[in-house]
């Protein structure tokens, strides 16, 4: 994990893509696409239906490091508006798990806004479109004007290029008053930096790249731009 | 006219013939006395000896005979290359007019219309001529077997083309059911001079070994065609180093392409055609009419090239594999061959190109673009002399492309899992498919194959009550039609320069190392790179005319095993040296002074010190991808070893490993290359290896998992697609033995990995290394040294490099 600042708060960015906040101890995680092998199965595309295993059990691990009090889900934590009904219900079950004994918030996201409401099933924690703590708000997608930010929606992924050897992943945008997390979920796919609309928020942001179990500072030199 | 041909030609094809001046080619006569007899026909000829028309003519002498015009589907023609269909259309008309046979004969490709794809279904023409991919689609519609009733002959063109990959699977698998539906079908293959036409004949697998005749022209003393005139350039005293440029011999090419009418000038990448055509360009004093040909040019382009040249109006192109196959051009009187052959059949095949008449000799000139290269020229010129090819046709056929197959079935009419069998394994490369791996690829056809039972609600194939299955929902069928096909390509991008002009097509990874400002070659252009929007590549014309990106990939063929080890057997033959160019004989003369020629099968070893690292050469001569698949598996035996391992480099004859710790004796060697160990490493490195991922994404594809990214469908802004390498992690992760990953290791060993060649190079050399430590780098060391630095390394420990990226930051920071 790699440690930062932002908006005077401290961070730590996640190999998982998640983010931690040791001081409120709080887990952040976005765009975590619950049943999106399912909606690409039920078009054809039978995926392998481990996706929401694989997320989940990322989840479970990132909980149990940190044992944080507070899980924010900045929304897109499912696919669909139907997800919640049609996931399997062992991954229902081991939300509600997961969610015991914490403060639990899922942010609305544009493939989940109706979710929540359309549902039959009794969803643990709380539902909001957005927080704001220590000055800072967090959202799905950004917010227009200039205050400290945390948001997802957008599945930053970078290519790197390192003493000639390429590599690529999913990856943390930061600037003075955004700090974009990547998608959480097994199957969220991602844009690449700087296709549009990344570089309309970001000018010269810094780049946290998750490579499999380690999370690195990219300098701006070694990011391939196009 | 012989009395053979009486008895077997009717007399308005004696007389046609004779119209013409011609006598028909015992070939031609053999092939319509044979398919009278046998269900399966392989006529084994070269180009220019009316091979086409040979497969044409029992099915023309069967409707002249028929008393009523037929109304209903009697050929099939398949062929390779939609241009290919087309000029033979083009061909056809000539007897088809002449002699009034009053036949409908079509074509039908991806670029038919879809009126007339109708028409031909409601209304079918007596011949149509098409690839197999369109008769893979055609055979998804309810209709098929009924649209193919009738038919009575299947002739399949250049099948050496096709048998030895995916699209030679479809066919085969098609083919198949065509006769599966229709049992008393004739097949008629044409191909051109393979090693084993057995092996072509077990492709074809007729129902039983006596129902096939194999005829091969090349035993028939009429058509032996004058030995090829096949030399060596000579412009040696400047031959390179090591590269594959053959710049230097620009000047005696260009003197080449004025003493002759037409050249083809044959390289073996898309880079090497447009750094070609440009130096030509540059020396063009008498502005003669100079092509390009690559698969990356805009299609329009291409054809319309195509045509142009068939018209005699280029003195030359420049052309890359893309001109290996199609349409016959009279009036090519050279074929310069830049690069090494790779392959003596390939070789063959291009040098083929010129002067394709039977009695005029094809005339070659071969230009090596250094030394190793020049062994491999005269090596390949021996083997053309003795007639010892190296096109072999022993294949598995690819599972993924029976997973496609199936759906495609189920989509034109239910079936039990029995027929389905019996109709894959009647197929030539499925013919020996054991049933429960048959049983894993339905599943998986049906609803994905997994452990956990979880999509049977979104099954593609239903079970009907009486055991048959079918497609499940019209959209599953349209959306395999939309997916037929086993080439998938990585994303292209279009290049526009300026405001307009669009060049043609280039593969997203190219595009992802440019920086903008940066200029390469396209289209005998030099463009800079702008800035890539959406699906298109903006570019502006750049001065200069040195490229800063000297290559895009694309093109890069393997060396074939046979040649290889023909390369091997010229260099021990010290009695021949003599016939090597100077330079070439004396870098021989060095490397048997200073370290060692190494002898049969023997796997020559040398160990050095080399600025600061320790350098070990191994000369397995097996090919540039299983060198590379060495290279990873060596670094990290050594890594475990201790030896700290740098990086390597890989040529088509060495591999280049450099460490900080030297491999010092004969013992340490044999342990990094005994074959038993590198199949241990080969497991673990190869699942999290990047070929396997990129092979997975073709695998992927094939087998219906994922869809292709077709043309034209522009990405939106939002990401909605995924990426195959996450479904790959995830897979391999839940469930590492499903059978599309088993599917994309057999891929991945026979492919990009290579593993098999390795495989059986390093069992070959077991026991039977020469091992040499040296105090400084050898001869045969050159070449492939000269590559460090030329491409990018691979190997070593990523995290290490992270590691560094770190360190640098907090060196900018000033925190050291």
């Amino acid at each position: 994990m790699l440690e930062f600042r932002f908006a005077d708060q401290q961070f730590f960015a996640l190999p998982s893509g998640g983010l931690w906040l040791p001081e409120s101890k709080t887990l952040v995680v976005a765009d975590l696409h619950l049943g999106k092998g399912q909606s690409f199965a039920r078009q054809g595309n039978l995926l392998p239906p481990y996706d929401d295993r694989a997320t989940l059990l990322q989840l479970t691990s990132d909980i149990g490091q940190y044992q944080p009090e507070r899980v924010w889900l900045l929304g897109d934590s499912f696919h669909r508006s139907d997800s919640p009904e049609t996931v399997e219900e062992d991954v229902w079950e081991q939300i509600q798990q997961l969610a015991s004994g914490r403060e639990w918030v899922w942010l609305t996201g544009n493939h989940d806004a109706k979710s929540f409401e359309a549902s039959s099933k009794s969803f643990p924690g709380k539902v909001r479109p957005e927080l704001e703590e220590s000055r800072i708000r967090y959202t799905h997608e950004p917010l227009p004007h200039e205050s400290p930010n945390v948001f997802g929606h957008y599945h930053p992924k970078v290519r790197v290029q390192l003493r000639g050897r390429r590599l690529s992943g999913k990856c943390f945008l930061l600037s003075a008053q955004r700090l974009l997390c990547p998608a959480y979920g097994a199957y969220a796919g991602g844009l690449w930096w700087p296709e549009e609309p990344l570089n309309d928020y970001f000018e010269m942001p810094r780049f946290f790249l998750c490579h499999k179990h380690q999370v690195t500072e990219i300098r701006e030199q070694s990011v391939i731009r196009a | 006219m012989s009395t053979l041909s009486t008895a077997l030609l009717p007399e308005k094809f004696e007389q046609w013939f004779e119209s013409r001046g011609w006598a028909p080619y015992p070939h031609q006569l053999d092939v319509i006395e044979a398919s009278r007899a046998v269900d399966t026909v392989l006529l084994i000829a070269p180009t220019g000896g009316g091979k086409t028309l040979s497969g044409f003519l029992p099915g023309l002498i069967d409707a002249a005979e028929a008393s009523v015009p037929s109304s209903k589907l009697r050929m099939l023609y398949l062929s390779p290359l939609k241009a290919l269909a087309t000029d033979i259309h083009r061909n056809l008309q000539v007897p088809l007019l002449e002699m009034k046979l009053g036949l409908r004969c079509e074509v039908r490709t991806g670029d038919t219309n879809s009126y007339q794809r109708k028409k031909q279904m409601t209304d079918p023409p007596d011949m149509l001529l098409t690839t197999p991919e369109s008769l893979a689609l055609i055979h998804s519609y309810a209709d098929a077997d009924n649209y193919f009733k009738h038919l009575d002959y299947v002739i399949l063109d250049e099948l050496h083309a096709l048998a030895d990959n995916k699209r030679g699977d479809l066919l085969a698998l098609n083919l198949a059911r065509l006769r599966q539906a229709n049992p008393e079908l004739k097949v008629i293959a044409l191909s051109a001079t393979v090693a084993e036409p057995n092996e072509l004949a077990g492709y074809l697998n007729a129902q039983s070994p006596e129902q096939i005749t194999v005829i091969n022209a090349y035993q028939q003393q009429s058509i032996t065609k004058a030995a090829p005139d096949i030399t060596l350039l000579e412009a040696a005293d400047r031959l390179p180093w090591s590269g594959h440029s053959g710049r230097y011999a620009i000047p005696e090419i260009m003197q080449l392409i004025r003493q002759h009418q037409t050249s083809i000038v044959f390289v073996n990448t898309r880079a090497q055609a447009e750094l070609t055509y440009q130096a030509l360009g540059e020396l063009n004093e008498d502005d003669l009419s100079i092509a390009l040909h690559h698969g990356s040019l805009d299609r329009e382009h291409r054809l319309e090239l195509e045509q142009d040249l068939a018209n005699g109006e280029y003195r030359a192109v420049v052309a890359t594999s893309s001109l290996d196959l199609g349409i016959d051009w009279g009036s090519v009187d050279l074929v310069v061959q830049i690069g090494p052959p790779k392959g003596v059949a390939r070789l063959m095949q291009r040098i083929g190109r010129s002067n394709h008449q039977l009695d005029k000799a094809s005339k070659a000139v071969l230009v090596p673009t250094n030394r190793m290269e020049t062994i491999e020229a005269l090596a390949a010129i021996d083997a053309i002399a003795a007639n010892d090819l190296d096109n072999h046709y022993r294949r598995t056929g690819s599972l993924d492309v029976l997973i496609q197959h199936l759906v495609g079935r189920c989509c034109s009419r239910p079936a039990t899992p029995d027929e389905l069998f019996a109709e894959a394994t009647a197929a030539g490369p499925f013919a020996c498919l054991p049933r429960e791996q048959f049983d894993r690829v339905l599943n998986f056809a049906a609803t994905g194959g997994y452990a956990l039972k979880a999509y049977e609600q979104f099954r593609k194939l239903k079970t009907l009550p009486d055991g048959r299955l079918q497609v499940s929902t019209q959209r599953i069928a349209r959306n395999y039609r939309m997916n037929i096909g086993t080439i998938v390509g990585y994303t292209h991008l279009k290049i526009r320069m300026g405001k307009r002009t669009h060049l043609g097509e280039v593969e997203e990874r190219f595009i992802q190392g440019l920086q903008p400002g940066d200029t390469f070659l396209f289209s005998g252009r030099l463009l800079e790179f702008k800035s890539v929007r959406e699906m298109t590549v903006l570019t502006e014309p750049a001065k200069g005319d040195t490229p800063k990106i000297p290559a895009f990939a694309g093109g890069r063929l393997p060396l074939s095993g046979p040649l290889a080890r023909k390369v091997r057997e010229r260099i021990a033959d010290r009695s021949r040296w003599q016939d090597f160019p100077e330079p070439v004989r004396e870098w021989l003369e060095w490397q048997d002074k200073r370290s060692h020629i190494p002898q049969g099968q023997q796997l020559l070893i040398e160990s050095f010190p080399r600025q600061d690292m320790q350098f070990l050469l191994v000369h397995p001569f097996a090919g540039k991808a299983a060198h590379h698949t060495l290279g990873m598996l060596m670094t990290q035996r050594m890594e475990k070893s201790g030896l700290q391992p740098m990086g390597f480099v890989t040529t088509d004859y060495s591999l280049a490993v450099w460490s900080l710790q030297p491999v010092s004796d004969a013992e340490q060697a044999a342990q990094l290359l005994d074959p038993e160990i590198i199949q241990q490493e080969l497991e673990s490195w190869l699942d999290q290896s990047f070929w396997m991922k990129r092979t997975f994404r073709e695998t992927a594809v094939v087998a219906g998992l994922i869809d292709r990214q077709l043309p034209g469908k522009r990405k939106s802004g939002r990401q909605v697609t995924f990426s195959s390498d996450l479904i790959y992690d995830v897979l391999h992760q839940y469930e590492p033995d499903h059978v599309l990953l088993e599917a994309t290791r057999a891929e991945a060993a026979r492919g990009m990995v290579n593993s098999d060649r390795l495989q059986e190079v390093l069992r070959e050399a077991q026991g039977n290394h020469q091992f040499v430590r040296l105090e400084r780098i050898s001869p045969f060391a050159i070449p492939v040294i000269l590559e460090v630095g030329k491409e990018s390394i691979d190997g070593g420990g990523v995290a290490a490099l992270l590691e560094l990226e770190s360190s640098q930051l907090v060196k900018e920071a000033g925190m050291e």
